[in-house]
């Protein structure tokens, strides 16, 4: 019974993705509309990447394990916000301005590069696909852990999947907006009623808190192992540095959508009150040690606790809210990888064979999640180049939103890949960092690479300087639009 | 006076909140277990730089508009509004 309402639940997600939209038919209008969306459309897109699987399964995991540690995720989310307040309002103008459709366009027209563009659509695409599995696979373990049936878990993930596609592929983003509008309510519902079932089942949060303060104090300091000072002040700055900066492909779309500078300035000043629901799975996951085994999997710790002091019916209304918050990231990450791949890693001439291209790839896209997530592979560790790898982004992406661009595309772009290629060695190798993230490591390979190559381009053509992206170039009127290749 | 957005005094406010939540570990009611109101330092002190974070963000907004960026975002809402039409007459952006 459970499974089924479950089941009813995330195929109701993927037909309100679909009602009432017509079908989208070509690719600007599919990834950013008219770049007209209102603020409270642009909101809930932008609070994406607050409440996801993440927020759901491994946050909890993370306070089970290294206690109030885990409002690293709280710290670097409000950071972004700041960060994003001063660059995502400049990013979108440019994107009005020129025409983008992807983050790649942005790297291809600032440093007038093709080769820059077309290595930024392959890192973002490659690294994606690792971010896009862990959500099907962690909608899958929600539904396996909520009914017990790991035959519950494959057809949730397979019937997922194919909405995700379904809904993605007809509507576009104004799809993902509106179930994203859902997701939020439901996501809010599932943590009020977490949050309910720890106070029925275990005890007043003071109280709960108290018990851990006599039993094991060190939960309420950042002092567990793996989850010291290092860690914190490491993955903070590596992580707001990344998502503040915006160098997640999938993050463009709303950004690109927005009706002007001033939404996204009104919703990212407010957005950091999101952060205060992060609480729940936190305060969830420290009082789990009280009454689970030590030895529970981090990702399981949530709805165990759920399902220790909640009725049925309520584990339901938590696991669909935890599948919405899968498909809506899934959807916009198949959506980001598709662009990238149609847009700018291929060359095709012709705009409606692109768009149906672009369909396919999020199809495939999708679908390799699906299988990797099926077949239970670990591709964890290329999680771990996910954030790294795409930090590699930033300096990049500091030196563009410049009202000059001065720097030439080569030393970014070789910076871009020794930087990557530092965190592949870091995390393949397990060279051991000392609690360090690998994507700051590899942050001074990247930059001394950029430096270096910037100082032999001046050295080499003092006139460089001069041949620059510059902000007079932009106008409404008299330019093609460098999104969809002309 | 200034209508660039991230000028130094604006990116001064805006640190404070930064800096609160990077040194968290280092603050001495959280290298040490302590409650507050019942609840951990640490997760009541995160609390204070969200709020925190709001604010400096709400001052930061109200010094851009008064200082110029008001009239930045009537001329950006015009042109949006402009490209939108053309976009009605044009067809989409795809050429």
């Amino acid at each position: 019974m459970l499974t089924v309402a479950i089941i009813i639940g995330i195929i109701g997600i993927g037909a309100l993705g679909i009602a009432g939209r017509r079908r989208q038919t070509e690719l600007s209008g599919w990834t950013v509309g008219k770049r007209d969306l209102p603020r409270w459309t642009t909101w809930f897109l932008q609070a994406g990447e607050s409440l996801t699987t993440f927020s759901f399964l491994g946050l909890a995991g993370i306070a089970f394990g290294g206690g109030v540690a885990a409002l690293f995720a709280v710290a670097y989310l409000t950071i972004t916000c700041i960060l994003q307040y001063f660059v995502v309002p400049r990013q979108r103008e440019l994107g009005a301005n020129r025409g983008y459709l992807t983050m790649a366009d942005f790297f291809r027209d600032r440093f007038k590069s093709k080769s820059l563009g077309k290595t930024v659509a392959l890192v973002g695409a490659v690294f994606l696909i690792p971010y896009l599995q862990l959500q099907i696979t962690g909608l899958g373990l929600i539904v396996q852990l909520a009914t017990g049936s790991e035959s519950a878990r494959g057809y949730s993930m397979a019937v997922a999947s194919v909405l995700v596609v379904v809904f993605v592929i007809w509507a576009g983003i104004r799809g993902l907006a509106k179930v994203a509008i859902f997701k939020d309510f439901a996501m809010l519902a599932a943590l009020v009623i977490v949050l309910a079932g720890v106070i029925a089942g275990i005890g007043g949060i003071p109280d709960i808190f108290a018990k851990v303060i006599d039993t094991a104090p060190d939960y309420l300091t950042i002092t567990r192992p793996g989850f010291d000072a290092t860690f914190w002040v490491t993955s903070v700055i590596v992580t707001s540095i990344g998502a503040g900066l915006n160098t997640f492909p999938h993050l463009w779309p709303p950004v690109l959508a927005a009706k002007s500078g001033a939404v996204l300035r009104d919703n990212v000043k407010w957005l950091a009150i999101y952060q205060f629901l992060l609480l729940i799975p936190i305060t969830a996951g420290i009082a789990a040690t009280l009454i689970l085994d030590p030895k529970t999997k981090g990702n399981q710790v949530l709805l165990s606790v759920a399902q220790h002091t909640l009725p049925e019916p309520l584990i339901a209304v938590i696991a669909i809210g935890g599948a919405a918050a899968a498909m809506v990231p899934a959807g916009a990450i198949a959506m980001g990888i598709s662009s990238l791949v149609s847009n700018n890693l291929l060359t095709v001439k012709n705009p409606k064979l692109r768009f149906r291209i672009n369909h396919v790839v999020v199809a495939v896209a999708v679908g390799l999640a699906l299988v990797f997530g099926l077949a239970k592979s670990d591709i964890g560790a290329l999680l771990l180049l996910t954030y790294g790898g795409l930090t590699q982004l930033a300096p990049a992406v500091a030196i563009a939103i410049g009202r000059k661009v001065r720097v030439g595309a080569v030393p970014v772009n070789l910076g871009i890949i020794v930087g990557t290629l530092t965190v592949a060695v870091i995390t393949f190798g397990n060279i051991p960092t000392g609690g360090v993230d690998s994507g700051l490591i590899a942050l001074a390979p990247n930059l001394l690479v950029l430096v270096i190559g910037e100082f032999i381009r001046r050295r080499r053509n003092p006139l460089a300087v001069q041949d620059t992206a510059d902000d007079g170039a932009d106008s409404l009127q008299g330019r093609p639009a460098v999104g969809a290749q002309a | 006076m200034s209508t660039t957005l991230a000028s130094p005094k604006r990116l001064a406010i805006a640190a404070v909140p930064v800096i609160g939540m990077i040194i968290t570990p280092f603050l001495p009611f959280v290298s040490s277990p302590t409650l507050w109101l019942g609840l951990p330092a640490a997760i009541v002190w995160m609390g204070l730089m969200i709020i925190a974070t709001v604010v400096a963000l709400q001052i930061i907004e109200r010094s851009y508009l008064r200082e110029g960026g008001a009239e930045l975002d009537r001329l950006e809402l015009e042109l949006s509004e402009q490209r939108r039409a053309a976009l009605d007459v044009n067809g989409p952006e795809a050429h």
